[in-house]
This record gives C-alpha cells, sequence and structure tokens, in this order.
C-alpha cells in the first residue's frame, strides 16, 4: 500500500473556466429542449457539478465540495445565466467550449482519481471513481432531460478518453511511483484522444459478435 | 458518529411523516395511471415520499434519517397501499391533495435549508439543499416513470416557488434568528403562491433570450450615431 497522496488543488481561475464552460454548456442543452428557467438552471448545475457531487457521494467525505465552498456555485450559476441570456452568442463559441471541455476531461479525472487514492481506496476502484467525476455530470444532464443517456450510445471517445486517462494515471504512478509525472501523462492522453476524436470524428468500438464469425469458420 | 438529526426546529415529526405521505400519495397515484404493478406503486411512492429527505442526508454526508427512523418507511408504505387501491378517488380530489402537496413542498424546503444551515453550511448552499429537498421526489418519480420532469418543462409553477421558500426561509432565518417563526411563515407564503398560481393559471414560459435584444439595441445605437 502506498502512502496517502495529496488531493490536488486547482487554482481558482481553472475550477472556475471548467465549471463555468460546464454549466453554459448544460444551459445550451436544456434550452434546446425548450425548458424554463428552474429547469435551464437544475440542468446547467448538474452537467457542471454533477461529477463531482457523485465522487464525493461514493466517497462518503462528508459534504459534497460544492456545498462547502459556494463559490462553485456562483461559478455554475453565472455560466447557467450566460447560457440562459445569452444563448445566441454562447452557441457560437460551441467550438471553443468543446475544446476547453476536452482539455479539462484529463483533470477531472486525475482530480477523481486523487481523491479516491488519497481516501485509501485500491486503485481498481479510483479508476472507477475517476471515470463517474469526470462523465457524471453529462449522464445527469441527459437523465433529467428525460433522455437516452449519451454515454451509453455509440459516438466519439468521451467516457472512453477519460478511462484511458484513468488507466494511463494509475499504471504510471504505480510503476513510477512518480505523481507529478502520472498526473501530466494523464491529463496529456485523455485530452489528446478527446480531440483527435472530435477533430476527425473517431468512433468508439461497437460490440463485435464473435460467435458468427466462429461459426461460419467452423462450417 | 454524529447523532441523527431530522431536521425539524420545532416543529413534531408528524408533521414530516404527513408530507411522506402525501408525496408518497403522489407517486403511488401516477404510478397506477402509468399502468406500473405492485412494485412499481410501492417504488415510485417510496422514491417520491422519501427521495428528497434522503437525499439531503445523503449530501450532509450522514446516515440517511429515512432508514433510521421506521416511521419514514411505514409512511411511504402506507401512501402506496392507498394510492394502489384508491387511485380512481384521489384522481377526483386532485384539488386538496394539491394544496397538501403544496403544504408539503414548504414545509421540506425549510427543514432542507435549516439542517443545511446547521450542518454548518453558508445561506447559498442552504438555499441549494433547500430547493433540492422540496423538488427531488417528483424529479425521481418522473425520471423513473420515463419521462421529461414536469419540474424543469415550462407550464406548472414549481421549482422557482421551492427555490423562492428556501432562500426566504434562509434570510428570515438570518434576520430574525427565530427558526419555528420563519419556518411557519415561509410554508403560509409558499401554500399561498402555489395556490394563487394554479387558481390563476400562472405558468412559466420558455427562457427568454437576450442576445437578439441587445443587437438590435447596438445597431441601432450605432445606426443613430452615423
Amino acid at each position: 500500500m502506498i502512502e496517502p497522496i495529496q488531493t490536488i488543488a486547482l487554482p481558482n481561475s481553472m475550477d472556475a473556466l471548467a465549471i463555468g464552460v460546464g454549466a453554459i454548456s448544460g444551459a445550451l442543452h436544456a434550452r434546446r429542449r425548450h425548458m424554463d428557467v428552474m429547469g435551464i438552471l437544475v440542468v446547467a448545475f448538474c452537467a457542471a457539478l454533477g461529477g463531482g457531487v457523485i465522487r464525493d457521494i461514493l466517497l462518503a467525505s462528508g459534504p459534497p465540495v460544492f456545498l462547502t465552498s459556494s463559490v462553485f456555485l456562483i461559478y455554475a450559476f453565472v455560466g447557467a445565466t450566460i447560457g440562459w441570456l445569452f444563448s445566441r452568442y454562447a452557441s457560437r463559441a460551441t467550438m471553443l467550449m468543446e475544446v476547453i471541455d476536452g482539455l479539462f476531461i484529463g483533470v477531472w479525472v486525475l482530480v477523481g482519481a486523487t481523491k479516491a487514492l488519497s481516501n485509501g481506496l485500491g486503485f481498481g476502484s479510483a479508476i472507477l471513481v475517476a471515470v463517474i467525476t469526470a462523465t457524471g455530470g453529462g449522464v445527469l444532464r441527459d437523465l433529467f432531460c428525460g433522455e437516452q443517456v449519451s454515454l451509453l450510445l455509440p459516438g466519439q471517445w468521451l467516457a472512453a478518453a477519460a478511462l484511458v486517462g484513468a488507466l494511463t494515471f494509475t499504471t504510471v504512478f504505480w510503476t513510477s511511483g512518480d505523481l507529478f509525472l502520472a498526473e501530466i501523462l494523464c491529463i496529456v492522453v485523455a485530452s489528446t484522444i478527446r480531440m483527435v476524436s472530435a477533430a476527425f470524428d473517431v468512433r468508439t468500438p461497437m460490440p463485435m459478435d464473435l460467435s458468427r464469425v466462429l461459426s461460419r469458420s467452423k462450417a | 458518529m454524529p447523532e441523527v438529526y431530522t431536521g425539524v426546529t420545532a416543529l413534531p415529526n408528524w408533521t414530516l411523516y404527513l408530507a411522506v405521505i402525501v408525496g408518497g400519495v403522489a407517486g403511488a397515484t401516477y404510478a397506477a395511471r402509468r399502468g406500473f404493478d405492485v412494485i412499481g406503486v410501492l417504488a415510485l411512492s417510496v422514491t417520491t415520499g422519501l427521495g428528497g429527505l434522503l437525499l439531503r442526508d445523503i449530501l450532509l454526508g450522514r446516515g440517511p434519517i429515512v432508514l433510521r427512523d421506521n416511521a419514514f418507511i411505514w409512511s411511504a408504505v402506507f401512501a402506496a397501499v392507498v394510492g394502489f387501491f384508491f387511485a380512481g378517488y384521489i384522481a377526483r380530489f386532485d384539488r386538496p391533495l394539491l394544496g397538501m402537496e403544496a403544504l408539503a413542498m414548504g414545509l421540506l424546503a425549510t427543514v432542507g435549508a435549516d439542517s443545511a444551515l446547521r450542518a454548518g453550511l453558508g445561506a447559498l448552499p442552504a438555499i441549494v439543499v433547500g430547493t433540492i429537498v422540496a423538488t427531488a421526489g417528483p424529479l425521481f418519480r418522473d425520471i423513473l416513470g420515463g419521462d421529461a420532469p414536469q419540474l424543469l418543462r415550462p407550464g406548472v409553477f414549481l421549482g422557482v416557488i421551492a427555490l423562492a421558500g428556501s432562500a426566504l426561509f434562509v434570510g428570515l432565518d438570518a434576520w430574525t434568528h427565530q427558526p419555528l417563526l420563519s419556518q411557519i411563515i415561509v410554508i403560509i407564503a409558499v401554500f399561498a403562491t402555489r395556490v394563487i398560481a394554479v387558481l390563476s393559471d400562472w405558468e412559466t414560459r420558455p427562457a427568454d433570450d437576450l442576445s437578439d435584444r441587445m443587437w438590435s439595441y447596438w445597431s441601432r445605437k450605432s445606426e443613430s450615431e452615423r
């Protein structure tokens, strides 16, 4: 067992940027479904803060971060308001928001993994918690809109990028024991996969039915 | 292990049980109308009735009171039985049920905000927790039933009232330092607003977009300057 590691704390400006962008994209999603003001607020908050809430509930380490430090709520509220009142302008910046989103997916994986490890969980559980932290917001958003969860549908690498990032982090940290190196590699790998997938429309692999292939080769 | 805090400042516990029953009956009749079976009615009654209080304790990071105090579970089960056998009667008395739901919503919002304040959280998180506790039950019901949540769609004036009620409670509590008095005032205010909203057909609209208006304002301004 390794010694407990420090949970990394992001600088405030990065927190604000990541949460604000998450809230704006959540608010735009709600607007496209013609929701009212409350709907936009709820969906934006879920998209921005949902992953962290699920993580903190799973780790059972007291009230979730967004309740103990109000700044997160304010960031999400500002983002939701921008998405609500200025959706026309905000939706023109979709490209920019996706890039920011892609850059931050590795960061969320990292925060989830380190927090799980510092709570004394093993590597396998840390991977699970990391992926949930990075993708939980989107799942909550889809559930609250009453849609199929887009995470489970075939498409671009989103949860898969988070999974690969989490695997990278734990593998590097396990083998080398160098936390800093693991953090850097995790962010680089996850963001690169996400960006490349978005830029060249790389799809996630679909299930292959090997039984058909096997029975044909036998015949 | 911290002691279990029910969140009731001075109102007796049976008011919370009653709120659970009202929420549970609403969930059970919804399930009966959708053609769910026994388990569906039971599950929706339990989630709708207990969802808010359960989520409150999870969010505040402690053992859920609804699992410690058996009366909560029995209230929800009672509601399920009522909804299972008498869905038709209940649908006929929708106006009284609406009033009961409004009372329950005010109570849950104040209980949520109050317990968040007592757990040492700030004013803004307390408002959020109050809103979540008051609205989580119907939200869970709609998600489990496979609907887009009524709370989020334009039409029914619900979430805004819960939000305003929680904010009013936090403000009154900080101002007067009398939780019970502020709780009663907020419950009455929430009830009155909800009833007036239903009677006079107030509805929420899809959200406005200010970008166009700002754009036209700016373009007109620049034209007049030219």
